[in-house]
Formats: C-alpha cells, sequence, structure tokens
C-alpha cells in the first residue's frame, strides 16, 4: 500500500517536474524574441530605446529654390520655441510634435499672428525617442525662420487659439538661426538650398526672402 | 693550334651554343607564361561580377542607421489594398541586385511589416527602422556573439499613403502608371529605406537610382526596380558586417539571453 503511494507521489513529481519544465521553455522562447512574429504586436510606444525614421516626399513636391519655398509657403515667420507637446498616434504607432512658436515677424501671410503651432513628425515621449533621419527635432528656445502653410490633414486634433500649421517641403521650410545669427537648414533640404543658404547671416537671408517675395 | 685545343674550343662553343638555345626557349616559355597568366587573370576579371562602384558617381548610405543582422527578412502587408503583386516585385527586384540580405513574403516572422497610413500626407512614405535596443533581448549577445544593441534592426515599419494628397492613388494617376507599378516602384523606395539607403538628391539619368524621388519618373524608360547604383550603395552601407543565418545562429539562446 505504501509502496503504491510512494510510486504514485513519484510519477506526480515526475509529471510536476516535466510540465514546470516544458512551461519555462515556452516562457524563455516567448522571452527570447529578438524576431517579431506576426499576429504578436509589438508594444507601443516603447519604454525606451531610439526608433528612427527616413520620409520619402512625393516627385516633385519637393522645394530646391528659396523662390519656390516662399511661393508654396502662405507663412513665413521668424519665431521662437515656445513649448512642444508629443502626441501619440496609436493606429499608425508614431509620434507627432505639436511646436508651439512665438512669432516675432511675419515675412508672408496674416500678420496679426502672434502664436503658431507646428507638427514635426517624431518626438520624444519618456525613454522612448522617435528621431527622423532629414531634421532636427526642435527645441524649446530654438529661433526659427519657417515656411510653412496650415494643416489640412483630416483627422488632426485643433488647437484652441493658435493657427495649426506644417512646415513647407517638411524639412526643407524650417531654417535654424544659431546664436551667432548664423542660418543652418535642415542635413536633408536640397543641395543647392544647402549650397546657397547654409551658415549665411539672418540678414542676408531676410532680405533673400524679401527679394523673392517681390512681384516679377 | 694544337688539335686538343682546337677540340676543346669546339666543344665550348658548341655547349655555349647549346646553353643559349635553351636559355631562349626558357625566356620564351617564361614570356609565353606570363601572357598567359596576365590573359587569365583578365578573363577572371572580366566573369567577376565585380562592384558597379566604377560606373556609380552617386553616394547615399544613411549612416547612423542600424543594419539587418540575419540573411533573411520576411514582409507583411497588413492593409487594405490590393499591395501584394506590387511589394512582391519590388522585394525580387532587391533580391536580383544583391543575395546578401534576402526579402520573401511573410511565413512566420514580421520583419518588415508595411502598413497604410494616409495621415502621412503630403508624403508618399515613411520607413521606421526599430533596434534591438527595445526588444526582449536588448543588449544581450545573441548565439553568434553579436550585441542585440541599437546598431541591429529588429523591425523596419513601412507606412504607405494611398488615398491622401500625393498619395498611391494619386501619384498612379498623376504619372500615367498602374497602381501595381506604383506600389512596386514606391515599395522598392522604401526597402531600399530599410537597407540603410538615403534619398539620392536631385535626377540623374546615367546614374540612375531608385532611391532618387525622380530619377524613376523622369528617365526614359520610367522603372520601378533598385538599379546597378542602388546595388553599389547597398553593397557600401553593408561593408565590414557579416551576417548570420537566423536558424543556426540568430536566435538568443537561454544562456546569452538572460
Amino acid at each position: 500500500m505504501n509502496n503504491h503511494r510512494a510510486l504514485k507521489a513519484k510519477r506526480l513529481t515526475h509529471k510536476t517536474v516535466l510540465l514546470l519544465f516544458i512551461m519555462s521553455l515556452a516562457a524563455a522562447w516567448s522571452n527570447a524574441q529578438s524576431r517579431p512574429i506576426r499576429g504578436q504586436e509589438l508594444p507601443w510606444p516603447p519604454a525606451k530605446g531610439t526608433t528612427s525614421f527616413v520620409l520619402t516626399p512625393a516627385p516633385g513636391t519637393e522645394p530646391s529654390t528659396l523662390k519656390q519655398l516662399v511661393d508654396t509657403s502662405s507663412l513665413i515667420i521668424d519665431g521662437l520655441v515656445e513649448s512642444l507637446s508629443v502626441r501619440q498616434i496609436p493606429q499608425a504607432q508614431r509620434l507627432e510634435t505639436d511646436v508651439k512658436f512665438r512669432v516675432l515677424r511675419v515675412l508672408k501671410g496674416p500678420a496679426a499672428a502672434a502664436t503658431l503651432v507646428v507638427t514635426q513628425r517624431g518626438g520624444i515621449l519618456g525613454g522612448y525617442t522617435e528621431q527622423p533621419t532629414q531634421y532636427a527635432l526642435m527645441k524649446v528656445g530654438e529661433r526659427y525662420i519657417l515656411f510653412a502653410s496650415d494643416d489640412k490633414r483630416p483627422g488632426i486634433p485643433p488647437v484652441t487659439g493658435n493657427l495649426r500649421v506644417l512646415i513647407t517641403g517638411e524639412w526643407a521650410g524650417n531654417m535654424r538661426v544659431a546664436a551667432d545669427n548664423t542660418v543652418h537648414l535642415s542635413s536633408g533640404a536640397a543641395s543647392d538650398l544647402r549650397r546657397q543658404y547654409e551658415g549665411i547671416s539672418v540678414d542676408q537671408l531676410l532680405s533673400a526672402i524679401a527679394t523673392s517675395l517681390k512681384p516679377q | 693550334m694544337r688539335p686538343a685545343a682546337q677540340k676543346h674550343n669546339q666543344r665550348m662553343s658548341q655547349s655555349k651554343r647549346r646553353r643559349s638555345q635553351s636559355s631562349d626557349w626558357r625566356s620564351k616559355i617564361r614570356s609565353l607564361a606570363v601572357k598567359q597568366s596576365i590573359l587569365l587573370l583578365v578573363s577572371v576579371c572580366l566573369m567577376l561580377p565585380g562592384p558597379v562602384s566604377a560606373a556609380c558617381s552617386r553616394s547615399y548610405v544613411l549612416g547612423s542607421t542600424p543594419y539587418y543582422l540575419w540573411t533573411e527578412q520576411e514582409w507583411t502587408y497588413s492593409g487594405s489594398h490590393s499591395a501584394g503583386t506590387g511589394i512582391s516585385n519590388a522585394a525580387a527586384g532587391w533580391n536580383s541586385v544583391q543575395s546578401r540580405i534576402t526579402l520573401s513574403g511573410h511565413t512566420f516572422y514580421d520583419d518588415v511589416h508595411i502598413s497604410d497610413d494616409d495621415s502621412i500626407a503630403p508624403l508618399e512614405g515613411i520607413t521606421s527602422w526599430i533596434t534591438q535596443d527595445q526588444a526582449n533581448c536588448a543588449n544581450t549577445l545573441d548565439a553568434c556573439g553579436t550585441c542585440l544593441d541599437s546598431s541591429i534592426l529588429q523591425q523596419v515599419r513601412i507606412r504607405l499613403n494611398w488615398g491622401g494628397t500625393n498619395g498611391i492613388t494619386a501619384t498612379a494617376s498623376t504619372l500615367g502608371w498602374t497602381t501595381d507599378q506604383t506600389v512596386e516602384e514606391i515599395m522598392s523606395h522604401e526597402l531600399g529605406h530599410a537597407y540603410r539607403l538615403d534619398n539620392a538628391s536631385g535626377t540623374n539619368c546615367t546614374d540612375r537610382s531608385i532611391m532618387s524621388v525622380t530619377d524613376p519618373a523622369s528617365c526614359t524608360p520610367n522603372f520601378f526596380v533598385p538599379q546597378s547604383c542602388d546595388a553599389d550603395n547597398f553593397t557600401s552601407a553593408y561593408s565590414g558586417w557579416t551576417q548570420e543565418d537566423y536558424g543556426s545562429c540568430g536566435q538568443c539562446g537561454a544562456n546569452s539571453c538572460f
């Protein structure tokens, strides 16, 4: 009788050990994935790490001259970055940053604009960064000469009391003014634009914009 | 002169003649061997699928982006449009110009995830690189000893604008291409980004590239798949990197991962 009980207990122990072994193997397998499996979506946004991305414009939509930038922008301003607000777009699993600008002067467009919100794709959310390769994410306190147009994308949330705009040519129309008053273009800007305007003084750029704004 | 000395001189001159003849033959054989070696070398060089770099003047490698670690990658499309033909053709196009990292349709993995996203308008597409530093095996060694960090890809996500401004529908209509051709062209371009290639600037129909936004529609004939310049830039992008066979050494082992 005792022998029978002992045998039963032994068998139960063996079964439990085997079950635990299989479970630990399965857990290790699911945890050890370094390659994504279809149907098992990666968590988004992740708590940490960096995702970089590159944008593809449609043919013929990338401004390659200052004249094109000026002509295709409904608003050109000289402004300071006042605040940043990161928005999650869960269905597309990406971040956008709403950058609020204090307008120092309007070079083209409605003169009454005191503040406006421009959207940049990408952003920083806690320990996670979505980093564009063709331009830098704007930072509070930076000064830009900004070429923009109304953001008419469907489903984009309105910003109370502010004009919502998109940068012309996605990265071509944000020219950063450094502390020494030199102008710096995005790395992805057309080579002709970069050749002509990278490193010039802000006064030279403003004068070139004024010339482009004059009717031919 | 004494007869013995005469005989000696004759023998000497015969021997000299023989030596000179033999030396002539040796030099002839040597020169023939050299010629043959040169000929062989030239033919071998001509037969080799050498780098296209000599012909390609454009360079568009993204230096700071992560690498594919494994030799085979699978794509999946989760959108609602009929995109399979265009994506398959684009993947086949890349497979035909390089054999280092092959792309195939989904069987199990989701290495290249393609989806619809009209909210990216007025852009045509976005390609994102998700790195191993976000994965479960972050910063551990794989079974081949490679550190799964931010320099190694975990997944590439490609978003396509179909119905928004400048989307696939609009582009096909503007350029007079079929939807399959438009998807093939855009996906060839986006897969090039997945392979660490940047946008090639300007239009250049001599060294044409699928990574140029304008070449495919501007050059005659229009083209939809990677070109020799793209193969050359791919080679540059992966120069000095070794890919691993996932089946034999890609997976994290219990000892290396935990």
